[in-house]
């Protein structure tokens, strides 16, 4: 009678321990799944990110001012979400380009001298960059 | 054996426990490994849930994999497309026109097109979609911008642009575009020849060269050229436009074109020529302005080439004389004279025209022409009288009327004389004959020729060389001595070397001598009775001679008294009338080598347009 129980307390042991593993580990392995899925995701939407910067234009117009033509010739729609200048900040608005579409962020003020290259750094929310250079 | 038996009994009974316990043994065994089994189970749970996320994270990699490849490729096609702007125009309607090639090998689409206008200030941008126009590896999309597709754009004349266009890859095109009054051209106009004569053709070259580096002419180009002379503008000062320039002419950065056009000027000598050269709607002040001169032109600039393409202020003559000059009292008689030929472009009169034989001996028995009555030949000309007022001197005198040679045309003066004689019946190897011409243009003398003089100890050939309208013909009436042809078109002449000395010799292997004015072509011997085989001999400035060889000697007697080469040739083709110098010469002797022969016949081919 004894072994019986023993023997049922050892499945029963068992059958805990075993339930308790395989739910932890599915718990866990589902967490890594979505991390894996959410990371690839995200670096192939960062890959398949593709922009151009068709134009800046420089101009004066109550200061020195910019702006910059921008083509989205990816699949996914980007954000820009800054601009640097000679790598400083010069603006940090934010801009949806969608898919296929062009936007030109005016305006953007400036502190460049005519005639001078001015390198240009466009940043998007995924962080795609573009460092162009562009003469004022 | 009870013992035994018990014994046995009792092993019997531990043998059965036994037997029990292995069984209980088992049972527990088997309960055990029902656990075992169970956690496996479990195990087996937990790898499937760990393989899965292995192969999720795999195909997860896959995707990036594939995500990178795709990415590499495009990367890889925005590096194999490389487009630039070929050609850059405005159209008559004000629209950009241009030209992209695509020298890749990936195929190009162009998204956008940046035009800027730099004459503005602040300068100012115009952006246009392109809706990403393809243009194939190794090919080029022309009218971008006028009609595939049509821009909302126009291009002021007066602009300067950068256009750029910028493909979906990225890659971008730029290039500087400038309207013809805002770019400064070199120019240099030539005048050739500086110096010319009045009538003449006079050819400019202006050369446009577009030397700047960063920047396309915007729109073709056309000259403008003028010409003015310091003459007071009459019909005889005037310039003609003969030959104008091209027009809407491309002239790419770099390269220089040439523009030819060709005046004729007249004027007074003296006259200064001025050439305004410039394009239309070129920037003010870019222009050149060259200058010629209108000079006289010198006798020997055309007394052997007799080509009339340009005009001279003075009457022409072609003469003709026999050589050797013999005969007896026969009566026979050579044939003299001259054409006289008007090259002006206004009508002369002819007054009268002196023969006049020199001796170089002081002796006035030596009598070489006139020394019997001068025989007029008919129609040559038509009117005047011949007569001989001095010894070795013949004229003609116009009758009622001086003899009236139209513009560009020949009159022929000739007439037979005969029966030379010298003091003591000597021979006179060389003596000079003179030629005057009397016109309302003035007075022009041909001086130089020279001829052999039997003298009258003897019979001796009168020999003549000329065109005539027959073969084989001594008659006066066959004398041609102006030839007329239209351009183009096919002469037939019949050239004659005649003895009118009957019983005396040219000798056979002396040879009749055409030269033939240059120009003409296709020249073919049709028939050369009593010479040796005739073939033309073509030179390289285009004139052609015929020379043949007597076959026998020309006796004076029929039908060795005159024989005849005749021989086709096709005019050329001219812009004016012209006339051209046959010259009839011969070479040879006669009666065994007493006379070297030399008759001279200079005929008139007169090319008329139609």
């Amino acid at each position: 009678m004894s072994n019986i129980v023993s023997a049922l307390l050892m499945i029963v042991a068992a059958g805990i321990i075993g339930t308790f593993l395989v739910v932890w580990a599915n718990s866990s392995f589902a967490f890594q799944s979505a991390q894996i899925t959410n990371q690839t995701a995200s670096r192939i939407n960062l890959v398949k990110e593709s922009f151009v910067v068709e134009d800046v234009w420089f101009y004066s117009s109550s200061g020195n001012k910019m702006s910059v033509t921008i083509r989205n010739t990816g699949d996914l729609a980007i954000t820009i979400s800054k601009i640097y200048v000679n790598n400083t900040s010069v603006w940090s608005t934010g801009q949806v380009i969608s898919r296929g579409s062009v936007v030109t962020i005016p305006p953007i003020a400036v502190s460049s001298t005519l005639g001078n290259v001015q390198n240009v750094w466009v940043q998007t929310q995924r962080g795609t960059n573009i460092h162009q250079d562009w003469k004022y | 054996m009870g013992t035994n038996t018990e014994g046995n009994k009792h092993s019997s009974g531990l043998e059965i426990l036994e037997v029990k316990k292995l069984a209980k043994n088992n049972q527990k065994h088997q309960r055990k490994g029902l656990s075992s089994v169970v956690g496996a189970v479990f195990m087996v749970l937990v790898m499937i849930g760990a393989l899965n996320v292995i192969l999720l994270a795999m195909r997860q990699q896959d995707s990036v994999t594939q995500t990178l490849i795709d990415k590499s490729s495009a990367s890889l096609g925005r590096l194999n497309e490389q487009i630039s702007i070929a050609d850059t125009r405005v159209t008559s309607s004000n629209k950009l026109n241009m030209t992209v090639i695509n020298s890749g090998a990936a195929a190009a689409k162009l998204a956008s097109i940046y035009i800027v206008n730099e004459t503005a200030s602040p300068k100012t941008q115009y952006r246009f979609d392109l809706n990403s126009l393809g243009v194939d590896g190794r090919q080029s999309k022309t009218n971008i911008g006028s009609t595939s597709p049509s821009l909302p754009f126009t291009v002021k004349s007066d602009t300067v642009y950068t256009v750029k266009v910028v493909t979906m890859a990225g890659n971008s095109a730029v290039v500087k575009l400038s309207p013809l009054k805002a770019l400064p051209l070199k120019m240099v106009a030539y005048v050739i020849p500086p110096s010319i004569t009045t009538g003449e053709n006079v050819t400019i070259l202006f050369a446009v060269t577009n030397n700047a580096t960063d920047t396309n002419l915007a729109q073709t180009v056309s000259p403008q050229i003028s010409a003015s002379l310091s003459c007071v503008a009459s019909p005889t000062c005037a310039s003609t436009l003969k030959v104008a320039a091209d027009t809407n002419v491309l002239i790419p950065k770099g390269t220089t074109y040439l523009f030819k056009s060709v005046y004729e000027i007249k004027g007074p000598v003296g006259t200064t020529i001025t050439f305004n050269a410039s394009l239309t709607n070129a920037k003010p002040g870019n222009y050149v302005i060259e200058k010629g001169r209108i000079i006289s032109i010198s006798s020997a600039n055309v007394a052997n080439t007799f080509l009339f393409a340009r005009l001279v202020q003075q009457p022409e003559m072609q003469v003709i004389f026999p050589n050797p000059f013999g005969g007896t009292g026969s009566g026979a008689q050579a044939v003299w004279g001259a054409i006289v030929s008007n090259p002006t472009e206004g009508t002369m009169h002819v007054r009268k025209l002196v023969i006049t034989g020199f001796s170089p001996r002081a002796n006035s028995n030596d009598k070489i022409i006139c020394n019997d009555v001068p025989t007029a030949i008919a129609n040559m000309p038509a009117t005047g009288t011949w007569s001989c007022p001095a010894t070795n001197t013949a004229i003609w005198k116009m009758g009622a009327s001086p003899v009236t040679i139209p513009a560009h045309m020949s009159q022929a003066f000739w007439v037979k004389m005969g029966a030379p004689s010298t003091g003591g019946s000597n021979d006179i190897e060389s003596l000079a004959v003179n030629y005057n011409v009397f016109t309302d243009w003035g007075q022009f003398t041909k001086t130089g020729y020279d001829m052999g003089l039997k003298g009258s100890a003897g019979n001796h050939p009168m020999v003549n060389a000329f065109s005539s309208k027959a073969i084989g013909s001594l008659s006066t009436a066959n004398l041609v001595g102006v030839m007329n042809v239209t351009q183009g078109q096919q002469i037939k002449v019949n050239a004659t070397l005649a003895n009118f000395v009957s019983g005396v010799n040219v000798d056979a292997g002396s040879r009749l001598v055409i030269d033939i004015p240059q120009d003409f072509s296709s020249v073919t011997v049709t028939s050369s009775t009593g010479f040796n085989a005739c073939v033309p001999t073509p030179f390289s400035d285009g004139s052609t001679q015929i020379a043949c060889a007597l076959t026998a000697a020309l006796s004076g007697t029929a039908p060795n008294d005159a024989r005849t080469i005749q021989f086709t040739a096709i005019a050329p083709a001219v812009d004016n009338t012209k006339l051209y110098v046959l010259y009839l010469l011969a070479d040879g002797t006669s009666e065994g080598n007493t006379f070297a022969i030399g008759p001279v016949g200079e005929m008139i081919f007169r090319v008329t347009t139609s």
